[in-house]
C-alpha cells in the first residue's frame, strides 16, 4: 500500500512541474523577438495579413488572459493548428511519436547491450588491456558527432550490404525494426560511453565493497554472486544515469532523425523551426519536456522499488 | 589434557607474509606470523591499529583487498587426522567464516534478512529456498534476535547495529563452519551491546564446539574471554601464551607496555599511561626488533636480532631476546 501512496505522491509532485513547462513552451513564442504574427508569416507578408493573423491568434490579449488560454487547451488535449500542414498538432505528433519512440526505446536497449557487457568486463579486467581498450574505444564514441556515426553507417552498412533502407520507416514491424536498426546503433554509440564508465566504476566499488567481501566469505562466488549481490547493488547508479541521459537522447533524436531522414518528432521539430511553425514546436518541445518529466518519475519510482532504504514516504 | 589439546592443531600458520606494492613501493604489513589454532579454543589477536591483525585474518579466509598479496607462507588444516594445505576459496564457508567489524556495510541492503541467512544453507548445502528461510528463522532465534518471524523480513538497514551483528554471526553459523575469524566484532557497537555480542560468541562457541581467532585491541576482552592469546607488533607475533600467563608475566616489553598502558578506574583518577612513541612507519621500519626504537630496555644487540619466536616455558613463546629484563625492569 505505501507504495501506491508513494507512487501517487510523486505524480502529484510532478503537476507544478508541468504547469511550468507549460509556461515555459508558452513564453517560447513571447520571448522571442519581434512581432510574433510577423515572425510566422515572414518578412514578405503584407500588412493585412499579419494583421488577420494577430486577431485570429488573439495576440492583442493580455499575456495573462493568452497563458490561461493556452494551458486551458493543453490540459484538453488542444495544441492548436499546424500553419503549413493545416491540420491540428496532436495529429501530428501522433503521426510521429511512435517512430521517436522506436527510436529511443531501440537506442537504450542497443546501448545497455553494449555497456553491460563492456562495464562489467572493464571492471572485472580492471587497469588490463581490455579495460584500457574499452577506455579508448568509449572515448571514441563519445568524441564521434552522432550525424557522422550515421553517415558512416550508412556509407559502409547499409548502401554496401542493402540489409537496411536509408531512408524512411516502412509499414509493418519487421520493416520498422530494419529501418529503425542503424539509427538506434547510433544513438546507442552516443549514449553508451557514459554508460560504460559509470558502469565500470559502479561495479569495481561494488566488488570491492564490504557486503560482497562478506558474501564470499560465506562461500557465495561465481554467478550467483556476480547476479544476487554485485549486479543489484551496480544498476541503481545505472537507472538515475539512464533518467539523466534522457535530455541528451532528445537532442540526439532530433540528429538522427534527420540523417536517416526518419519521419518522427525530431525531424518534424527541425521542419517546424526552420517553416517557423510555432504550434507544431511548442507541441514538440511540450511533448520532449513531458517525456524528460515522466522518465525521471520512473527512475525515481524504480528505484524505490529496488532499493528498501528508499523511504517511500 | 593440555598436551591432549596441544597435539591436535586444527589450523597452522607459517612464516605468513602478505604485501603492498603501492607505486613500486613495497610494504609489508604481515611479516614472518606464525600461529598454531587448537580446536575449541579462543585465541586473542591483539595490537595497535595498523599492526596487521585483521590483515592476517582476511589472508587466512583470501579474501585480501586489491593490491594486497600474500607472497609467502603456508596455512594447513587438519581434518580427520591429517594436515593438508588450506585453500581459502574452498574453506571459505565450508570449513571457515568471518564475521566482520561493521555490520552496517558487510550486510548486502538490497535483501532480506531471512534471504541472506538463507544464502549460506541453499549455496552451501543444498538445502531448498523454503527451507533454509525456515532455518534462518530459527538460527536467528539460536543468536537472540528476538520476534526473528517478522525481523526475518526486514532488510539490514531497519535493524540497529546490534541486531545487525547478530544477523552477521547468523550468516556465519549458516555456513555450519567450525572456525569463525572474527575481526573485531564489537568495536562498532555500544559498550551495553559489546557485552552481549561477545557472551554470544562464547555461548555459541560452547554449544557448537566451534574455534575462535577474536581480533580485539581490547585487553579486558581478551583476558576475560580468550584461552590463548598473540600479540602482533608492526606486523609480527611477537608473543604468544596461554592469556592468563602472557598478562601475569609478560614475555615481552611491547606486551608489558601494552598491559600497562590499559586505563584502570582509580579513585582521584590516575594518570593515563602511554607507549611512548608510535608505531614504526611499515615503510621504513626499524632493524632487528621493530620495538626497540620504543622499548625501554633496548640494547645493541637489539638492532641486529633477527626474527623469531622462543619458547620462554611449555607454551609461551616470545620474540624478544631479553626477557629477562622486563620481569626485573618492572620490579624497579
Amino acid at each position: 500500500m505505501a507504495r501506491y501512496g508513494f507512487i501517487a505522491k510523486r505524480v502529484a509532485g510532478i503537476v507544478p512541474l508541468l504547469l511550468g513547462v507549460i509556461f515555459a513552451v508558452f513564453a517560447l513564442q513571447h520571448v522571442t523577438p519581434g512581432d510574433p504574427a510577423r515572425l510566422i508569416l515572414g518578412a514578405r507578408a503584407s500588412e493585412e495579413a499579419v494583421e488577420e493573423l494577430r486577431s485570429e491568434l488573439r495576440f492583442d490579449d493580455p499575456v495573462v488572459t493568452q497563458f490561461v488560454r493556452y494551458a486551458g487547451n493543453v490540459f484538453q488535449g488542444d495544441l492548436g493548428r499546424s500553419l503549413r500542414a493545416s491540420k491540428p498538432v496532436t495529429s501530428i505528433i501522433a503521426d510521429r511519436l511512435p517512430v521517436t519512440l522506436w527510436l529511443l526505446g531501440a537506442g537504450v536497449v542497443l546501448s545497455l547491450l553494449i555497456s553491460i557487457p563492456l562495464g562489467t568486463l572493464a571492471a572485472m579486467r580492471q587497469a588490463g588491456w581490455a579495460d584500457h581498450a574499452i577506455r579508448g574505444v568509449s572515448l571514441l564514441g563519445l568524441t564521434l558527432p552522432p550525424f557522422w556515426v550515421g553517415i558512416m553507417l550508412l556509407l559502409f552498412l547499409a548502401l554496401p550490404t542493402g540489409w537496411f533502407p536509408i531512408t524512411g520507416f516502412g509499414d509493418t514491424f519487421s520493416e520498422h525494426l530494419r529501418s529503425i536498426t542503424l539509427p538506434a546503433l547510433t544513438l546507442a554509440i552516443s549514449l553508451a560511453p557514459i554508460q560504460i564508465r559509470s558502469l565500470r566504476s559502479a561495479m569495481i566499488e561494488v566488488v570491492e565493497s564490504d557486503a560482497v567481501t562478506t558474501a564470499r566469505s560465506l562461500g557465495i562466488k561465481g554467478w550467483r554472486l556476480v547476479s544476487r549481490h554485485v549486479i543489484p547493488n551496480a544498476v541503481l547508479p545505472m537507472i538515475t544515469l539512464l533518467a539523466v541521459e534522457v535530455g541528451y537522447m532528445l537532442f540526439g533524436a532530433v540528429v538522427v532523425e534527420a540523417t536517416f531522414s526518419l519521419p518522427g518528432l525530431g525531424s518534424e521539430m527541425i521542419t517546424a523551426v526552420a517553416g517557423r511553425d510555432f504550434a507544431v514546436v511548442q507541441g514538440i518541445t511540450l511533448v520532449f519536456a513531458v517525456m524528460v518529466v515522466a522518465i525521471h518519475l520512473l527512475a525515481d519510482i524504480a528505484l524505490a522499488f529496488i532499493d528498501p532504504r528508499v523511504e517511500m514516504a | 589434557m593440555v598436551e591432549g589439546r596441544m597435539s591436535k592443531p586444527l589450523l597452522i600458520v607459517e612464516d605468513l607474509r602478505v604485501e603492498i606494492n603501492r607505486h613500486g613501493s613495497i610494504v609489508t604489513p604481515v611479516d614472518e606470523v606464525s600461529f598454531e589454532l587448537q580446536q575449541g579454543e579462543i585465541l586473542g589477536l591483539v595490537g595497535e591499529s595498523g599492526s596487521g591483525k585483521t590483515l592476517t585474518l582476511k589472508a587466512l579466509m583470501g579474501l585480501l583487498p586489491p593490491g594486497v598479496v600474500q607472497v609467502g607462507g603456508s596455512i594447513s588444516s587438519r581434518s580427520g587426522d591429517v594436515l593438508q594445505p588450506l585453500d581459502p576459496e574452498k574453506a571459505r564457508g565450508r570449513i571457515m567464516a568471518m564475521i566482520f567489524q561493521e555490520p552496517a556495510t558487510a550486510l548486502n541492503p538490497l535483501r532480506r534478512v531471512r534471504d541472506l541467512i538463507a544464502e549460506p544453507f541453499i549455496v552451501g548445502h543444498g538445502v531448498a529456498r523454503n527451507e533454509a528461510r525456515a532455518k534462518a528463522v530459527a538460527l536467528m532465534r539460536a543468536v537472540g534476535i528476538p520476534d526473528p518471524e517478522q525481523r526475518s523480513r526486514a532488510y539490514p538497514h531497519q535493524l540497529s547495529g546490534g541486531l545487525r551483528q547478530r544477523v552477521m554471526i547468523a550468516m556465519a553459523l549458516a555456513t555450519e563452519s567450525t572456525l569463525l575469524l572474527c575481526d573485531e566484532p564489537t568495536t562498532a557497537l555500544d559498550v551495553t551491546i559489546q557485552d552481549q555480542i561477545l557472551g554470544l560468541l562464547v555461548e555459541l562457541k560452547r554449544e557448537r564446539d566451534l574455534t575462535l581467532v577474536l581480533v580485539t585491541h581490547d585487553l579486558a576482552v581478551v583476558s576475560e574471554l580468550c584461552d590463548r592469546v598473540a600479540v602482533m607488533y608492526a606486523g609480527r607475533i611477537v608473543e604468544t601464551g596461554a592469556t592468563a600467563d602472557v598478562f601475569a608475566n609478560p614475555g615481552h616489553p611491547y606486551t608489558a607496555a601494552l598491559l600497562a598502558a590499559v586505563p584502570r578506574f582509580e579513585p582521584g583518577g590516575g594518570d593515563l599511561t602511554t607507549i611512548g612513541g608510535s608505531p614504526p612507519d611499515l615503510r621504513n621500519v626499524p632493524s632487528g626488533c621493530r620495538f626497540r626504537t620504543r622499548c625501554q630496555y633496548a640494547f645493541e644487540e637489539c638492532a641486529t636480532a633477527g626474527h623469531r619466536l622462543t619458547h620462554v616455558a611449555d607454551e609461551r613463546q616470545t620474540a624478544c631476546i631479553h626477557p629477562a629484563w622486563i620481569e626485573r625492569g618492572v620490579a624497579i
